[in-house]
């Protein structure tokens, strides 16, 4: 399985202000909240970490997790400026971050390796907009990438939000995840 | 006003700056979901929590906070972390 989570930097600049008292203390353990302070650019750590939650958040969510809201209960670790573990549950993910000038980009799964993502920037500003938009380059994507007729593809959501793949109305077996946010959005896939 | 109705009026006011979904706001109701139906952005739910913590001059711990997803489950945690004052 795979989940993925973008953060376009300008936006949370914008709508989150994490020098807010509590707020850091609500989202990180005490740990990760040292790897915070401790970095060279704590802006960029904080949200590489959130962003590394939130995608380990939609595996877990993927493989029937109930949901919650405690952030803290995610654990993460850094391994390098890319590789990150995620403990959410009874579940260990490996994370690979990509961090540039305008957004932080994770994916979290079992093997990072077989993960296809593509990142867009997006014309859209209303997020249903953005959600469609992304829904539709997959789809397009998908069908290109494994010779399959668009026209029999699907992309359906579960109740709990999880995206899963219909072809000529049969379940496919991969893990999808799409997001977006501010100008940036993003699907990721697990290569069969 | 109900007590009810009242402190849905007043979360409304609390989590107005930070709904993507303005239809979903308009329509706000016990069942409405912060994330599912309003698009509030997962990190901005926690400046909603801060938020009700400065309003009632309350505390939510971790047991709390897991709970917080829609708008009955925010009432009843408020209900409950007020009355324990």
């Amino acid at each position: 399985m795979v989940g993925n989570d973008i953060v376009d930097i300008h936006e949370t600049r914008r709508s989150s202000n994490w020098e807010r008292p509590g707020f850091l203390q609500k989202l990180f353990t005490v740990k990760e909240q040292s790897l915070i302070a401790t970095s060279n650019d704590p802006f960029v750590t904080l949200w590489r970490l959130w962003s590394m939650k939130e995608s380990a958040y939609k595996v877990y969510i993927q493989a029937g997790g109930i949901r919650f809201f405690n952030p803290t209960k995610i654990e993460c670790s850094l391994n390098s400026l890319k590789i990150g573990q995620v403990k959410i549950a009874a579940i260990t993910l490996k994370t690979k971050t990509s961090i540039q000038a305008n957004y932080i980009y994770s994916t979290a799964s079992e093997d990072c390796s077989t993960v296809v993502t593509r990142i867009f920037k997006l014309i859209e500003s209303h997020p249903k907009k953005q959600g469609l938009f992304m829904q539709e380059q997959l789809l397009y994507d998908y069908a290109k990438n494994y010779s399959l007729k668009l026209a029999h593809l699907q992309l359906k959501k579960l109740v709990t939000g999880v995206p899963v793949f219909y072809y000529k109305k049969k379940p496919l077996i991969t893990s999808i995840s799409i997001t977006h946010h501010g100008k940036y959005g993003a699907y990721s896939f697990l290569k069969l | 006003m109900s007590k009810k109705e009242q402190l849905i009026s007043e979360l409304k006011l609390i989590i107005r700056p930070y709904v993507q979904d303005e239809f979903a706001f308009e329509n706000l109701n016990e069942d409405t979901d912060f994330i599912a139906d309003l698009k509030i952005n997962s990190a901005n739910l926690v400046d909603v929590i801060l938020d009700i913590e400065d309003k009632y001059d309350i505390v939510l711990d971790n047991e709390s906070m897991d709970k917080m997803l829609n708008v009955k489950a925010a009432m009843e945690v408020i209900n409950t972390k007020v009355s324990e004052k």
